[in-house]
Parts: C-alpha cells; structure tokens; sequence
C-alpha cells in the first residue's frame, strides 16, 4: 500500500519524435497541493493527462493508492470543460452526479451559493460568460466527493473574487484529506494554503 | 445499468434541446423516396414494385451514415468524451448507450415509417412487412460499425469522408442479406436464411463493437 495518493517516478513523454518533459518525479499525499508551473508548451497539460491515464507514458511508472476504483475519486478538468451547452446549469450538475451514482441536491444547492452564481441555476449553459462557465466547470469538484482534484488552469478567466472563492474552496479540500493538482504559468505565492510548486522547464 | 440509463436520458435531453435536428433522417428518407419514385416513375408497375424495397434499404442505409460521427465528435468537442475515458469501468456500457440512443433517434423512426412509405407506394404487405424487419435487424448493425468508425476518426477534422471509406466496404454485408430478404419475399420464396443471417451479424457486432470503440477512442484521444 502506498502512503501517496499519486506517485510518478522519472516520467519520461515523448509524443511525435519529441521529448515533451522527462525525469519528472512527484509524489502526492493527503491534504497536498502540488502546483506544476512552466512556460507555454512545456507539457504541463501532458503531465496531467499521463496522471489521470489518457496518455502512457515513455518511461517511468505512474501509480496510486486505488488502483481500480481511481475513476471515482480523481477528477480531471481540462481546458474543454464537459458541459453540455445547449443544458442547462442545473441539468448538466444533476448528469454529473447521476454519472457517479449520485444524487445530492443539497450539494448542488451549496456548491452555487458558494460561488454566488446560484440565478444563473435554470440558464443553458451557452448563454453563461466564459468565467462563469469555468465556474460551473470547477462546481464538479465539489458536488461528487472526490478524493484528487486535477485542474488544468483553474485560474483562467476568473475574476478576483471568484479566485478568491475557488482558494477557500481549495483548502477547504486540503482539510478532508483531498489533494489538488494543478497547473499555471506561474509559482502560486502567498495563498491560504500551503501549495508545492514544481517547475517544469521547456525542451527545445 | 443505472449508468445505461443515464446516459441514454441524458441523450434524449440533448435531442429535446436541439430542436428540429430529430427530424432529419425522416425528411431525407421523405425526398429519396419521392425523387426516386419520379424517377422511376414511368417504368412498368411491376419493375417499380420490385425496385420500392431495395431502393427503400438503400435510402436507410445512406441515412444511416448521414450524422453517425455525431455519436462521439459533439462530446469530444466539449469534454465529456475525456472524463467517459478517465471512468473506464463504466465506458463500454457508456459507448453502447450512445450508440442505442443515436440508433434510438436517428436510424429508429426511419425503421418503422419506411415500410409504411412502401406501403402507400404500392407493395404488398407481407413484403412490406419482410423490409421493417430486416430493417430493424439491419440498421441496428450499421449504427454499430458506424461508431467504430466514428470511434476512430474522432479527434480529425474533416473525419466525414475517411468514415463513409472506413465504413462502406462492412455495410455491404448487410446490404446484401437485407436487400435479398425483401426480394425473395417479394418473389415469395423462403427469406428466413438472410433474416437469420442479419441477427447474426447484429449479435457480432453487439459483442465487439464496445470493446472496439473503446480501444479505438483511448488511441484517438491519446
């Protein structure tokens, strides 16, 4: 049994003849949130996808604590967000949950006033603003308990507050033993919480 | 299959929303059969009878491949296909719940108004009757190879061409079975060989066509 939720050792990628990262070691515990940070097409996105399983990697070994059941306690949000557009926001949480087997419309219901977007509840989802959308995106997080949370970019197109919300929510997570991985472009610094920045430099 | 059937009512949501895009293999069918018909019109009636069922298929078939990259390219646009893939103790049953629904939406309504279109053009009911079953053993498999194809194209634009190329060649098995039924029928002699033959060829496909998707969506997303 391993102690990490997540742990990558010399994780090596290669994608159409070119090293994208490699040697990248991590190891992700309970109430950890790690931050890979690194310039524009330095495969941050990449790392994330070899994570979460929808790449392999070249060399190195990826592993976690779930083995199988690691689908229901990791979430993965990409630049491409899963909503169904022409749903609307309540619809498109309510598929969420029914997805995993869930049903908890208090969750819902806490996870909208959380983020003060609670009247756009009954508005399909193409008519919300591109931060709100984000938001709504990031609400999955918090209506199905999962256990890792892996966002690509949770910071793109939110405004202060919401970023502000989206910290508290964060170390909200870090108090249930959850874990965060996520990436930037840049170190995260003086946040609420405690967060791991790793650099991952770009191959030429 | 709670999963099942939440993904064949979250579907139907979608259908519900888009509006008239329901109704478009059935309006398609509508102007083969009627150019057709015009076309053919000035033949004898007993060549134009004989034509009705195997233009019939050969207008459902074609509609069959009008929107079959719909199955996967609209949830790869917006995501959903990635967390499909990261849940993948439950994908296959996900993927067959797509293709039912898309089956379900588009290839269904065809099935049971075709028969009915041949009817008024003139064909006896016992012929008429041979087409809507073949139909519905047929179109079920054609919406089957279709998504391996769709599974596969996924992530390339301009993807329509390459999957009426991929998909072509295994449509014409059951093209052959289901055009020869009707004819037979019509010719009254025995059809139940080629009806068999299409069950069978839908239960193949039914047992692959999940796993082959599935495979083919984790190497077009990768």
């Amino acid at each position: 049994m391993l102690n990490s939720y997540i742990k990558l050792e010399n994780v090596t990628f290669i994608r159409n003849d070119r090293q994208i990262f490699s040697n990248i070691s991590l190891d992700i515990g309970q109430a950890q949130i790690v931050n890979i940070f690194g310039p524009n097409g330095s495969g941050k996105t990449s790392l994330l996808r070899n994570i979460v399983g929808l790449s392999e990697p070249y060399s190195g070994t990826i592993k976690n604590k779930f083995q199988n059941d690691l689908n229901s306690e990791i979430i993965f949000l990409g630049h491409k967000l899963g909503l169904k557009k022409d749903l609307t926001v309540d619809e498109n949480l309510i598929f969420t949950q029914e997805f995993y087997n869930l049903y908890d419309k208090d969750k819902i219901n806490y996870a909208l006033t959380k983020f003060k977007i609670s009247k756009t509840r009954y508005t399909p989802v193409k008519y919300l603003s591109q931060g709100q959308q984000k938001i709504i995106g990031l609400l999955k997080m918090l209506i199905v308990p999962f256990s890792i949370w892996i966002i690509d970019e949770p910071y793109t197109s939110l405004d202060t507050s919401a970023s502000e919300i989206l910290d508290s929510v964060m170390e909200e997570h870090t108090y249930k033993k959850g874990a965060i991985i996520m990436t930037n472009h840049i170190a995260l610094e003086n946040k609420r919480f405690n967060v791991k920045n790793i650099s991952i430099i770009k191959n030429e | 299959m709670n999963n099942f059937l939440v993904s064949i009512t979250k579907e139907f949501a979608l259908v519900k929303r888009s509006g008239y895009e329901a109704f478009v293999p059935i309006i398609y069918l509508f102007l083969i059969m009627l150019f057709f018909s015009i076309a053919i019109g000035y033949m004898s009636k007993n060549i134009f009878n004989e034509l009705v069922p195997l233009f019939t298929w050969i207008a459902c078939l074609l509609i069959c491949i009008l929107n079959i990259e719909k199955i996967f390219s609209d949830d790869f646009d917006d995501g959903t296909l990635e967390i499909l893939l990261i849940n993948f103790d439950v994908l296959e049953i996900n993927i067959l719940a797509k293709i039912f629904s898309h089956w379900m939406l588009s290839n269904f309504p065809i099935v049971i108004i075709a028969p009915i279109v041949t009817i008024v053009l003139g064909l006896d009911t016992n012929t008429a009757l041979v087409l809507f079953i073949s139909l519905l053993l047929g179109t079920p498999t054609l919406s089957l190879i279709g998504s391996i194809a769709a599974a596969l194209t996924v992530g390339l634009k301009n993807n329509k061409i390459l999957i009426s190329i991929v998909v072509l060649p295994l449509y014409v098995p059951v093209l052959i079975f289901g055009t020869s039924a009707v004819n037979n029928s019509y010719l009254e002699m025995p059809y139940t060989s080629e009806l068999y033959l299409l069950g069978i060829l839908f239960l193949i496909f039914l047992l692959i066509t999940p796993f082959a998707c599935s495979k083919a969506l984790k190497i077009s997303l990768d």
